[in-house]
């Protein structure tokens, strides 16, 4: 720069710098303060999103957790509170939760098409963690048993080789064996889920276990 | 030298270097370089996220104060020791941080907002059913909590609730599944049983095989370990000693009461009650209670209109009287109304939560002191009382002093006048009388007690009653020999000889059975139900009702019952219950088998995640 001499060939190649880069320096500042306001702002909106998904879980898991059993006004407000869910939150893992839950509020209130259509969003939800579409299957089974479709509730079973949750898993199997009037099949069936099953579960099994003993087995 | 420091960090490498330094104690603080040379290795590590050693430390403190809190004095040491502690608190903070952990993988989230929410619904932190920030911070500083890490334990709560909820709170029993369990649970069973058993007194054993039973179960045949302690008590009661308290005593400790009654007046009134309900309300009270003043003011007396008038049956027939009454026995506006009228006069009506209230004042009285000879006895225990613990006191200081440093109790006991006694034989589950306080047995089995022989530390038992132990015997725990188990090792093989021989002609008399040879004493049972039979063993019943149902031939089989006995059943029927069970029940059991289910799916789905997860221990 020593060829500058003076202060108006200074202020002149500053102006043509100016010209030159001006743009792209603003550019670049404006980029910068979009992509730190851009960033944070799409942070803020993944807590919001998070956070309304989480409220409305909550709202749904609390009287299932502390109020049984629900009143039909109750159960009706859930299951809309699941649907709303479903359709703002579909991404969030809430969605399949609440989905579960309201499974067991649709049994409960005797509406088992309607628990069979809840398993089945948490087992094709993208968003479900894999051992909740295992457990979602189980119980799925369990319903089907209910509406007295053993064949279907097999079929579902079927679904899955072994589960996360093996005594669950081989209970049930016991259950649709007996419905479908294979005793012994059922029996080694329930012998298996109570190698692995909490000891009240374990009186539970043996109940139907035993009832289904032969005289050669005892 | 100096010269060419200052002129090397002109030089731009020397400034590159201080800006360097300045940006990082900028954005970092002194910590950064600190932190560098004592960096240590974290606790523990789950899925590459540290759990800190704060974490820990509150965690281990929280403990403490939780066993304290629920055990008090009582609480065992080996329960406070750190290392102990360190493990329970490490174990528990892993398994919460697996849950948390994967909370976090789903993307699960719980507002600011949300924890404001909880804190503020919690009942702890309420006053009369509304939020209160003082009971808020007082509640936690209670419990070793700062805001802060509250709301973060609330958090983390929070979110380890909501994944779990998912898993356990989701569960259901359909209702012809509940159905079904509710049938087999009802199910009722005719049996016929038939018992054999043999005496046991007219086995025989001989002395090989109670050598062989000694052989196989010795290790089973031991005594606790004993100690036998000798120890001075130092009692306050002892010191106790209304004998000594002299006049001049008496007469303070008197001064003190009466200074005690200074200044009260107690005032004795009369009333009229008008009692407010649905045939008198307040308004007719209040009439009624104007038409009483008038006529007292035209020079009614207050009793007979009292007899009259008044509602309060305790006081009507006696003109209203109540007695002499100190101040703040009845709170509120009867007591403002009371204490503002001078005697004789009587008041305007007052309403209070009995009714409406004409009250008259009849006369005012300083608060009567007793006399000294009524008090006296109980002067004379108090000051010799408040003597003795100030004796016992300085006696415990001496105790202390001499306690560790003589090496038995002979000084202690002489300088002291105290007499050495000799505890029974001790185990570590403690005695009898003062002994069966567990600071003694502890104190008794420490190692200054039995391993370095010193007297313990002074043990303050209960207030005024210390101890100091020495030790006087120790009994290692040895194996019985075997002439003291002798009897009863024979008794054993007789009775396991006699029930095994019952066993057998069970066998035997289930063989004939099935094949058709049925000639047995049978007792016939009807309709056992589970786990209630009044007259039959549980081992019975349950063998029943694991039993085929008899169809076709029927199915025997042998019980061996605790006392020896053999058991031959055979199931006849099976039949229901007739009790119906009301379904607010069943939907309770329901509830309660699915909660048991959600359970169990709960814990599998925690046990694959803590299997999964990556954790270190350092």
């Amino acid at each position: 720069m020593a060829e500058l001499r003076t202060e108006e060939e200074q202020v002149e190649a500053l102006k043509s710098w100016w010209k030159e880069n001006g743009k792209s320096l603003i550019m670049g500042v404006v980029i910068a303060v979009a992509a730190v306001f851009g960033w944070r702002g799409w942070n803020q909106y993944q807590d919001d999103f998070a956070a309304n998904a989480s409220a409305m879980y909550e709202s749904i898991l609390n009287p299932v957790a502390t109020a049984l059993p629900l009143d039909d006004a109750a159960v009706t407000s859930l299951i809309q509170v699941g649907k709303d869910l479903r359709a703002d939150y579909a991404s969030s893992a809430y969605a399949p939760m609440a989905a579960m839950v309201l499974a067991r509020v649709s049994v409960n209130a005797g509406d088992l098409e309607g628990a069979l259509e809840q398993l089945d969003y948490v087992i094709t939800s993208e968003v479900s963690p894999l051992d909740m579409k295992s457990l979602a299957t189980i119980r799925k089974a369990k319903v089907q048993l209910g509406l007295g479709q053993a064949e279907a509730a097999k079929a579902s079973l079927a679904q899955l080789s072994g589960s996360d949750f093996p005594s669950l898993f081989a209970e049930v199997q016991g259950d649709v064996a007996a419905a479908m009037g294979n005793a012994s099949e059922a029996r080694a069936s329930y012998e298996a889920a109570m190698a692995s099953a909490d000891p009240q579960r374990k009186q539970v099994i043996k109940l139907k276990y035993d009832d289904l003993a032969t005289g050669d087995a005892s | 030298m100096l010269q060419s420091m200052r002129d090397n960090s002109q030089g731009i490498i020397a400034k590159v270097l201080v800006g360097l330094i300045i940006v990082v104690f900028a954005l970092w603080g002194v910590d950064s370089l600190v932190g560098l040379a004592t960096a240590e290795p974290p606790p523990a590590e789950v899925n590459g996220k540290a759990i800190t050693k704060n974490e820990l430390y509150r965690g281990i403190d929280l403990q403490r104060r939780q066993v304290l809190t629920q055990m008090g004095d009582n609480a065992d040491p080996a329960m406070l020791d750190d290392v102990v502690l360190r493990k329970v608190v490490l174990d528990n903070l892993i398994d919460r941080n697996v849950q948390i952990s994967a909370a976090e993988e789903l993307g699960l989230f719980v507002s600011d907002q949300m924890l404001d929410q909880m804190i503020v619904a919690t009942r702890e932190f309420q006053v009369d059913g509304r939020f209160d920030r003082n009971q808020f911070e007082s509640a936690l500083r209670g419990a070793g909590f700062t805001p802060l890490t509250y709301r973060e334990l609330l958090k983390s709560e929070a979110l380890m609730n909501q994944v779990r909820g998912a898993y356990e709170q989701s569960a259901f029993l359909t209702a012809s599944e509940l159905d079904h369990l509710l049938a087999l649970n009802t199910q009722t069973r005719d049996i016929r049983v038939a018992r054999f058993s043999v005496d046991a007194d007219s086995q025989t054993v001989n002395d090989a095989d109670v050598q062989a039973a000694y052989d196989s179960m010795g290790d089973q045949l031991m005594t606790q370990e004993q100690v036998v302690v000798d120890y001075v008590v130092l009692d306050q009661a002892d010191f106790v000693d209304p004998d000594s308290v002299t006049e001049a005593e008496i007469n303070s400790a008197y001064d003190q009461l009466k200074a005690g009654f200074e200044g009260g007046e107690e005032r004795s009134a009369s009333h009229i009650l008008l009692e407010i309900s649905d045939a008198q309300p307040l308004d007719a009270a209040l009439a009624k209670a104007e038409e009483i003043r008038t006529k007292l003011a035209a020079g009614e007396s207050f009793a007979s209109l009292a007899a009259e008038y008044s509602q309060d049956i305790g006081s009507a027939n006696s003109g209203g009287d109540l007695g002499y009454l100190t101040p703040g026995l009845f709170e509120g506006p009867f007591d403002d109304a009371l204490f503002s009228l001078n005697a004789g006069e009587y008041s305007e009506p007052v309403e209070t939560e009995f009714g409406v209230h004409i009250i008259k004042l009849n006369d005012v009285r300083a608060k009567e002191v007793p006399a000294l000879s009524e008090v006296r006895e109980d002067l004379i225990y108090d000051v010799a009382e408040a003597n003795a613990e100030e004796v016992y006191v300085s006696a415990l200081e001496r105790l202390t002093d001499l306690a560790f440093s003589s090496g038995d109790l002979a000084v202690l006991a002489e300088e002291l006048s105290l007499e050495i006694q000799t505890s029974e034989p001790l185990t570590r589950n403690g005695g009898t009388g003062d002994f069966s306080d567990q600071k003694l047995v502890r104190a008794a089995f420490s190692d200054v007690v039995t391993k370095e022989r010193l007297n313990s530390d002074p043990i303050e038992v209960s207030s005024g009653r210390t101890f100091v132990l020495n030790m006087n015997e120790l009994r290692p725990a040895r194996q019985l020999e075997l002439a003291e188990v002798r009897d009863d090792l024979v008794s054993r093989l007789k009775s396991s000889q006699a029930a095994k021989q019952a066993f057998e002609q069970a066998q035997n008399a289930l063989t004939a059975a099935q094949e058709g040879k049925v000639d047995l004493e049978w007792t016939a049972v009807k309709s056992i139900a589970r786990g209630a039979a009044v007259d039959l063993e549980p081992q019975i019943v349950e063998a029943a009702f694991a039993m085929a149902r008899p169809e076709g031939s029927a199915d025997y089989k042998v019980v061996q019952l605790s006392d020896g006995t053999a058991a031959l059943i055979t199931v006849d029927a099976v039949g229901t219950s007739q009790e119906q069970i009301a379904e607010e029940l069943q939907t309770q059991i329901s509830t309660m088998l699915a909660a048991g289910e959600g359970s169990q799916a709960f814990r599998t789905q925690f046990e694959t995640l803590k299997s999964n997860a990556e954790i270190v221990i350092n």
